[in-house]
């Protein structure tokens, strides 16, 4: 079976890169050969699941461990999970190995290789597993792998307590899910995930525990609003191309094992709808704005994936909505729209992150201040970043529009059963993230790529080695096919989402036959219109040529320009951050220049993290006052410590009997 | 044979309080060795079916390892630091004395509501088991010295191996593990914490690990 062939060349790759890191070319070699074997063998078994369809047995082999199982199987869920996994793995780890020998402190540390293959095959066990133990044994793989991943610069503090961070998260989420499959296996009697679906009546007792496990562990790990704060500190610390994928896969584990526990219960009670509308509303909005407040390139992602993940939150409530309700086709929509969003925020964030890679190699710096004028010095990552940046707007001919339609169709047809605020939530909310998101990505994209350069660095960029580029445009040219012709990938989230709701494929693929056609047509509007406003342009050149003089870009007529005199990223983004700063607390600090020979005048802006900073920080710090008054009570002699535990051995003896 | 593990039980008590009451540290080693002695022979008197290879090995090892091996490392070690042959008691030797009584009391009075085993022929080894580990927890809070602490270690692990014992003919190699674990303390707790203790410290006294409270 290929899907077992994939991971274990996978794990081979990984061992045999770890036995060879001494020497980096071998290390690298194997790195590549088995990366994309891996990658080919897990593609052939999509295909192969694809052709036999849903009934294929799987892998099952009895594991040592009780009740556990080494069951794999791809259903169509499964697939389209893996699909994205192989596909943004692939790409980032080409680009990764131009980057690891381009960079000199990351080319020094040997663990990023079979780390890398090693988180591969994690996640791709995760998303295959059907048992609840292989499942949290692979989820547990993936969280290591990638902290390992996040600290490999641990020289830097920030990045050590990043690391920190994202270790408290994620095993915070774990120990959720292992209660949460806990008490699914007790209600059903087996950790099998066929097992627990088979037997699961719609538990309307417990349903409410469930979702508040399901939100802490998934949750977590996908970033949901109050639970993002190790996002965008881990985000930043990682190598780029580990950033792609942990912003692009890792996170959208969450989504899948949200995806999976629906499919697991098969019904949800609809106070799910509106926890996860709320929490995508919140999520989505928090996100963006905070995004406006960053300059740090990385940083500023890290809060778009927040964003993003909101978006994807809003499908599946609206998605719960349609089966609490007993709507299919809203259902439907809602989970496509989600699915095809996972898909979609995966190959352009990994893109804008493979690109936020070369710009900081390039600029030295993740500071977008620092850029300026890159169109020109490197214009083939700056035109790749701008697709990206426009897919991830939603801006129609490219995919990150198609998925987002979905979801606001689904947020129309909520209001057809009667969830009239839910509608006028949702809906709100999507227009809101469209319009900031747009904003704040002009934002960026201007202050680095158009303007003059600020810096020495920013004039002397090159763009980076074709082994570099050939990935990223591999990601662009998926998302403009997609935004063009989303019928073939359509098919597949519709028949993963059909999964999901428990419908047949077929007439799932009937009821939203006119929603896809509806899609290629704005597409194609989209399209003509950018088309058009290419022509014009052409056309403008070819009618002044020679007419025209240009004058350096923000020249304002000066004789000696200075680039200072563009917009920076903050001061575009003022009146936003100026409206919202009861929500984002920005912090400016400044001294005004005075007098008519001003000597220094400075100004810093930053918008702390809500939950982190504002929240949980005060929170540490009070407890571990509280705590230290209790310190002083403790002699630490050994002896009173043993007395501790002989008493408390006591009592739980006596207690016991 | 009953009688016999009887009074090789009652002795193995006896000893445990006289530890608790002993202030020179080359007698309580002495009395160490005498009740690993009595352990050893025990299994001899247990069994149901007679006597068995099996347990005339394990009684031999134990025999050995617990009657001459260990106490000959605690000599060695003692010597080899210096130590004043006196203990210095946290609890004094007579309040010592009547702890260790009523602990007696209370684990024959648990020992009565644990669960008895099958084939245990002898009743009162799950109480006398559970009265030598309470004192061996005792002598380890109560005394300062490290090389009190690890006696009272010994005689906490000696009540293990009783517990152990109860079960030995069900699974024998639970027995045996117990002797590896006292092959492992021998080197390990002898070798590597006194010298550590006296090389960091320039005492084996416990009293200067408070540093513990940070």
């Amino acid at each position: 079976m290929f899907l077992i062939l994939s991971i274990s060349i996978l794990l081979a790759g990984a061992a045999a890169s770890a036995l060879t890191a001494r020497k980096p070319g071998l290390s690298s070699a194997i790195f590549n050969i088995s990366l994309v074997l891996g990658c080919l063998a897990g593609f052939a078994a999509i295909m192969a699941g694809g052709l036999e369809q849903a009934s294929a047995p799987g892998f099952i082999q009895a594991w040592s461990l009780p009740s556990a199982s080494l069951s794999f199987s791809l259903d169509a869920l499964s697939s389209f999970s893996l699909l994205i996994i192989l596909g943004v793995c692939l790409a980032a780890g080409i680009y990764g190995e131009a980057y690891i020998k381009a960079s000199r402190s990351l080319s020094r540390i040997k663990s990023i290789r079979p780390l890398f293959l090693l988180m591969t095959a994690s996640l791709s066990v995760v998303v295959c597993a059907q048992n609840a133990i292989l499942f949290l044994f692979a989820w547990e793989l993936m969280a290591l792998a990638t902290f390992f991943l996040v600290i490999v610069e641990d020289e830097h503090p920030q990045v050590r307590r990043a690391g920190f961070l994202y270790f408290i998260c994620t095993h915070t989420g774990t120990l959720a899910l292992l209660v949460l499959f806990a008490i699914l296996g007790r209600a059903a009697g087996t950790l099998d995930f066929a097992g627990i679906r088979a037997v699961m009546p719609p538990t309307d007792g417990l349903s409410a525990l469930l979702l508040l496990l399901a939100f802490i562990g998934f949750g977590m790990k996908a970033g949901f609003a109050p639970l993002h704060i190790w996002l965008q500190e881990a985000h930043p610390a990682c190598p780029s191309h580990v950033s792609a994928v942990m912003s692009g896969v890792v996170i959208k584990m969450g989504i899948y094992g949200f995806l999976r526990l629906i499919w697991l219960l098969r019904g949800v009670p609809d106070f799910w709808a509106i926890v996860l509308v709320l929490a995508g509303a919140v999520s989505g909005i928090g996100g963006v704005l905070f995004a406006l407040g960053q300059h740090d390139l990385k940083r500023l992602l890290a809060y778009h994936s927040v964003e993003n993940i909101g978006i994807i939150a809003l499908g599946l409530g609206l998605g719960c909505l349609g089966l609490s309700h007993h709507r299919p086709e809203l259902a439907l929509l809602g989970f496509s729209g989600a699915i095809l969003h996972t898909l979609n925020h995966a190959l352009f964030k990994s893109l804008l992150f493979l690109g936020s890679g070369a710009f900081q190699h390039a600029l030295g710096t993740r500071n977008i201040e620092a850029g300026g004028g890159l169109l020109k010095t490197m214009p083939w990552t700056s035109a790749l970043s701008l697709l990206a940046a426009a897919a991830i707007s939603g801006i129609p001919p490219f995919n990150g529009f198609v998925s987002e339609w979905l979801v606001y169709l689904a947020s129309f047809s909520t209001a057809t059963v009667g969830e009239g605020r839910l509608a006028a939530v949702s809906i709100g909310a999507l227009a809101l993230i469209g319009g900031l998101a747009l904003a704040c990505f002009t934002k960026a994209y201007g202050a680095l790529c158009l303007g003059v350069p600020r810096t020495e660095a920013a004039r002397t960029a090159r763009d980076p080695k074709p082994a570099m580029l050939v990935p990223m445009a591999a990601l662009a040219a998926l998302c403009v096919f997609i935004g063009l012709w989303p019928g073939p990938v359509l098919r597949l989230v519709v028949e993963a989402a059909a999964l999901v709701c428990g419908l047949p494929p077929e007439t799932a693929a009937l009821s939203l036959a006119g929603t896809v056609s509806g899609a290629r047509l704005v597409g194609a509007i989209g399209a003509g219109v950018i088309l058009t406003g290419a022509f014009l342009v052409f056309l403008r050149r070819l009618l002044v040529a020679g007419r025209l003089s240009s004058g350096a870009t923000w020249g304002c007529g000066f004789t000696a320009p200075t680039a200072r005199f563009q917009y920076t990223a903050s001061s575009y983004a003022m009146p936003l951050t100026r409206v919202f700063s009861p929500i984002l607390g920005f912090k400016t600090e400044a001294s005004s220049p005075d007098g008519y020979w001003p000597a220094d005048a400075s100004f810093t802006s930053h918008s702390p993290d809500r939950v982190l900073d504002g929240f949980l920080h005060p929170l540490g710090s009070a407890l571990v006052n509280l705590l230290a008054r209790f310190k002083r009570r403790q002699s630490g002699r050994l002896q009173y410590h043993m007395l501790y535990v002989a008493i408390f051995l006591l009592l739980i003896l006596g207690w016991k009997l | 044979m009953e009688q016999f593990s009887q009074l090789l039980l009652a002795l193995v008590v006896f000893l445990s309080l006289y530890l608790l009451g002993s202030s020179s540290l080359t007698g309580c080693i002495k009395i160490l060795a005498l009740q690993g002695m009595c352990l050893g022979l025990l299994p001899l008197t247990i069994s149901r079916h007679g006597f068995r290879p099996r347990a005339l090995l394990l009684a031999l090892g134990m025999f050995i390892l617990k009657g001459f091996v260990l106490p000959r490392v605690l000599l060695y070690a003692i010597r080899e630091v210096k130590i004043r042959r006196e203990m210095e008691p946290m609890i004094g030797y007579t309040l010592s004395l009547m702890i260790g009584a009523a602990l007696i009391g209370l684990s024959f009075v648990l020992a009565e509501r644990l669960p008895v085993l099958e084939g245990v022929r002898t009743s009162m080894l799950i109480p006398v088991s559970l009265a030598t580990v309470m004192m061996g927890l005792l002598m380890m809070i109560s005394r300062i010295k490290a090389v009190t602490q690890v006696i009272g270690y010994l005689v906490f692990e000696n009540g293990i191996y009783l517990f152990g014992l109860a079960s030995a003919y069900e699974v024998p190699w639970l027995i045996e593990m117990g002797v590896l674990l006292d092959v492992f303390v021998a080197v390990f707790v002898m070798g590597i914490v006194i010298n550590h203790i006296e090389r960091a410290f320039h005492s084996i006294s416990t009293e200067n690990l408070t540093r513990l409270s940070d």
